[in-house]
């Protein structure tokens, strides 16, 4: 579904990604972790493209990722994005955040897209929210109109970057829960997060990064009983703790 | 000062109308209404070309909003009407569309940076977000960027219909017979009467611009204020009396 192929990216002198190679495949869930400033939301957001790559190669879904503009919009349809801070559209309705993109981008009428629309918001547990305005939610609903819309455009990739980590403690499940849930139901998912015990349950594997490279990849039992690197050791002791 | 508001009154609130060409305040009024109506598509405009991606439009751009910006709104009005428009259409126009043209121009660029700075103070995730979608940036500007940014800005483009009104009393200077020359009128006519016609003339202004002023201000302090919640968080009745039970 995505490989890297010896990316890299520089951000003036610093050496955010380095030689990044990566594969996932169809269906599967990686999570990355790893200390801030350590290149994983960067490594997420060259995916979309988000940020550009100085060398190297990525393919997602076969395809090389496209440069010029248009093709780049085309492609970013395909691909969800969930950001940390929700980024719902705060002059729109939860309903109308989920169907803009159906709308505009798809062409469908508003009673198709509004009926598809309920039906996303229904699945993240939100019906009843529909007519609601983002800053008449809580921040773990917001998240959950996010992953709706995202979903709105059927991709077969959905990125999430630290999807839980502008949420209050009490909210964190209610977001992990419909993330599971995307899981079970077979999407490909490449997730930044903190969350050790969603990605020890929920993740076909587990990637560590420290200063823009790959550490470890490997499946979850093994990437918490077997860590292979010592910046992970320390990583994974901390994360206890915390 | 009050004879001359009731002797002159309808000169100068129409002019010479119906005799002549409108005049007086009602002409102001006009200019200053189609003012702004062209004046805010052009700043829009303006304000797509500030916040281009393609730096070649988007320099071209500030430097055209800078030069508007720089030279005083007067040399705009005598270059366009004595040189400028008779360059381009062949022979000379009247006033009325010298002062609509320069008008339209002048504020377009004043509005275009109102209206760039309520795009720049969106978080910066509110465009991503409508990139990351697939949307390009001109759709991504049209229903996520724009709509929140004019909101913010619509206090500051009704200042700026006040400055609009007061600027176009320059028109007076081209024979434009608009509320600044009928007292200028007045004042020839009358002779010795300095004082309170031009007193008139500010009380005149004021009370055209100072509800406006009221109604920024208004307008202002309502857009500051947060959404209102739909509903107000419901009180926790059950713990309430959960607590209370414990207590007894």
């Amino acid at each position: 579904m995505i490989t890297f192929e010896r990316v890299n990216k520089h951000y003036g002198a610093l050496h955010v990604l380095q030689d990044i190679n990566l594969t996932v495949n169809r269906g599967e869930v990686v999570v990355i972790c790893g200390p801030s400033g350590s290149g994983k939301s960067t490594l997420l957001r060259t995916i979309n493209r988000l940020e550009k790559i100085d060398d190297g190669a990525i393919h997602v879904g076969g395809q090389k990722i496209p440069t010029r503009e248009r093709e780049v919009n085309r492609f970013r349809q395909g691909i969800g994005f969930v950001f940390q801070n929700f980024n719902l559209f705060p002059h729109l309705t939860a309903l109308e955040n989920v169907t803009l993109a159906m709308r505009q981008l798809l062409g469908i009428s508003r009673d198709d897209a509004d009926a598809a629309g309920v039906r996303l918001l229904a699945r993240v547990g939100l019906q009843e929210k529909a007519h609601s305005r983002p800053d008449q939610l809580s921040g773990g609903q917001q998240q959950r109109v996010a992953i709706a819309r995202a979903l709105g455009m059927k991709p077969p990739l959905i990125l999430f970057d630290e999807p839980t980590s502008a949420l209050d403690p009490e909210m964190v499940g209610e977001v992990l829960a419909v993330m599971r849930e995307l899981a079970q139901d077979g999407m490909t998912m490449v997730c930044v997060t903190h969350e050790m015990g969603f990605a020890r349950e929920v993740a076909d594997r587990v990637i560590f990064m420290a200063d823009g490279a790959i550490l470890e990849d490997a499946p979850p039992e093994q990437f918490f009983t077997q860590p292979n690197c010592a910046r992970l050791k320390s990583f994974l002791s901390d994360v206890r703790h915390a | 000062m009050l004879e001359i508001a009731r002797e002159y009154w309808l000169q100068i609130l129409i002019g010479n109308f119906p005799h002549g060409p409108l005049g007086g305040v009602a002409l102001t009024l006009v200019i200053a209404v189609a003012g702004l109506l062209l004046a805010f598509p052009t700043g829009l405009v303006l304000a797509l070309g500030l916040t281009s991606p393609w730096r070649s439009v988007s320099r071209v751009t500030t430097g055209f909003v800078f030069y508007m910006r720089s030279v005083p709104l007067l040399m705009h009005l005598l270059w366009i009407h004595y040189l400028v428009l008779p360059l381009l259409v062949g022979h000379g126009l009247s006033g009325l569309t010298s002062v609509l043209v320069t008008l339209i121009i002048f504020n377009g660029a004043y509005l275009s940076q109102s209206i760039r700075a309520g795009m720049l103070a969106l978080p910066k995730g509110q465009y991503e977000a409508a990139r990351a979608m697939g949307f390009g940036h001109l759709v991504s500007i049209r229903h996520v960027v724009g709509p929140q940014a004019l909101r913010n800005v619509t206090p500051s483009i009704v200042g700026q219909l006040v400055i609009l009104i007061k600027e176009t009393s320059l028109g007076s200077l081209i024979g434009l017979a608009e509320t600044t020359q009928q007292f200028l009128d007045l004042n020839d006519r009358l002779g010795n009467k300095s004082l309170e016609v031009f007193t008139l003339l500010a009380l005149t202004f004021f009370v055209m611009c100072y509800p406006l002023t009221l109604a920024g201000r208004w307008l202002e302090r309502r857009y500051a204020r947060p959404h209102k919640p739909a509903a107000a968080p419901a009180p926790k009745p059950a713990l309430m009396t959960v607590l209370q039970k414990e207590k007894a």
